[in-house]
């Protein structure tokens, strides 16, 4: 035993490099997964301050740009109601559905993993799983909250998995980032036969009840068969610009956790 | 000694507001992101107690993780740089050894050694840090072209710091 603490003292530089490492492995994987913990909501709540602060002045300086953007979104949700109102039938499915609106205060599009907070957080209702959308089409997914601040993961993010579908065939799959370029996702496991055209819409499809159906995520860019597996991947043009995203609206499904519920039970 | 400490924690916060604030949102495009902030570790002097340097390693890359969302990638990176910091320097020691607690700079060190030292450090560095954080994606070429974009950027940050902030011996920051 003494020997051994000689050991640990005569390499403690080593030792004491292990040590920290192991802190270090450790963050990095209770930062990976999907839940809360205290260390990290100080983390975002911290950083938020921050960013709210360097925010305050860009969001002044984009103000134009930003209302061009909301107006084109306003006129897309004009449209959808016009819609509605003429299949209110078939809409009323989405009644359970609530919006919240909040600002982007900081975001990244350059790194493998990125990240955008936004300014609402617990106190305002905010929860994780729930989803998230600008103007122009899907974001992510809430994963954090401290009390003012929310964490989001983007779909420009290595673990995010957004379940789509394509708008004419409705054939669905799983849509994931290559963790390259924040403008493309791919779009995959749809079965080779399935015809795709360039330009056709990329929707939600709602299966994990974050998003409601039908949001647009972007467009079919080109498609790559893999004769192996017998289905393709399809390059996707996101709708959103991650380099300039701000005004975001997120949504809450009242139903959501009814059907996480009957999906435990289904697959447990 | 306590003019080298105020120095050291002057230095250490300075490239954490620098780093935080202003380089964590320079976002040239996907494979440009500089990380000044390993500058504090290059330049310790080369008789740095290395336990300490460690420990401060660990100190600048969980606060650095903490205010960029990223728990636990710089921590690992700049602890490892840390770590390998004595063994470069004994590999690159000079053939009649270094002078007695210098601090590595260009003014003490000259041009070519500086510059191989701090790219193999930053090389080093920046490369962990991609390679940890693409852990799940595939594309090895990818993180090593973005580890060398982001060396040379930083890199070239650190001479430009160097150029402007570092004093003749003499004029009393104690270092010499």
């Amino acid at each position: 035993m003494r020997n051994f603490f000689q050991f640990i003292w005569n390499n403690q530089f080593t030792f004491l490099f292990f040590v920290l490492e192991f802190i270090g492995f450790v963050l990095l994987t209770t930062n990976n997964n999907y839940h809360n913990n205290s260390l990290h909501a100080t983390s975002i709540s911290l950083s938020g301050k921050i960013a709210s602060i360097n925010n305050a002045y860009a969001q002044y300086i984009g103000l134009k740009e930003e209302n061009t953007r909301l107006l084109e979104g306003s006129a897309r949700l004009k449209e959808k109601v016009l819609n509605l109102s003429s299949n209110a039938d078939q809409e009323i499915d989405r009644i359970h559905y609530k919006t919240r609106t909040a600002n982007a205060i900081k975001s990244t599009y350059n790194l493998g993993n990125n990240y955008i907070i936004i300014n609402k957080g617990r106190l305002a209702g905010i929860a994780p799983q729930q989803g998230v959308i600008s103007p122009e089409g899907v974001v992510g997914i809430v994963s954090q909250c401290s009390d003012h601040y929310s964490k989001v993961i983007p779909i420009i993010h290595s673990q995010s998995l957004i379940s789509c579908k394509l708008a004419s065939s409705s054939y669905f799959g799983i849509l994931r980032w290559e963790g390259k370029n924040d403008n493309f996702a791919l779009l995959e496991d749809i079965p080779n036969h399935v015809r795709i055209r360039e330009n056709d819409s990329i929707l939600t499809r709602g299966a994990s009840g974050a998003f409601p159906p039908n949001e647009l995520i972007g467009f079919a860019v080109s498609s790559e068969k893999n004769e192996g597996s017998g289905f393709q991947s399809i390059k996707v043009k996101l709708a959103t610009n991650f380099k300039n995203i701000d005004n975001v609206i997120i949504i809450e499904n009242e139903n959501k956790l009814e059907l996480d519920t009957l999906l435990m039970e289904i697959e447990p | 000694m306590t003019r080298d400490v105020i120095g050291y924690i002057i230095r250490f916060l300075l490239l954490i507001v620098v780093q935080i604030a202003l380089l964590n949102n320079v976002q040239f495009s996907g494979l440009l992101n500089p990380y000044l902030y390993i500058y504090f570790l290059i330049v310790l002097p080369v008789d740095f107690p290395p336990n300490v340097g460690l420990i401060l390693a660990f100190a600048m890359g969980i606060v650095i993780d903490l205010f960029s969302q990223t728990l636990g990638m710089h921590t690992i990176s700049a602890v490892f740089l840390a770590y390998a910091r004595p063994y470069i320097l004994r590999y690159m020691a000079p053939r009649d050894g270094y002078e007695f607690s210098r601090m590595v700079s260009v003014r003490q060190m000259g041009w070519l050694w500086f510059l191989t030292f701090s790219g193999l450090m930053v090389f080093l560095h920046h490369f962990v840090l991609f390679f940890i954080e693409s852990f799940r994606i595939s594309g090895f070429g990818y993180t090593l072209l973005k580890a060398m974009g982001s060396s040379a950027l930083t890199l070239t940050l650190i001479v430009v710091v160097q150029l402007l902030f570092t004093r003749s011996p003499k004029s009393g920051l104690g270092y010499e």
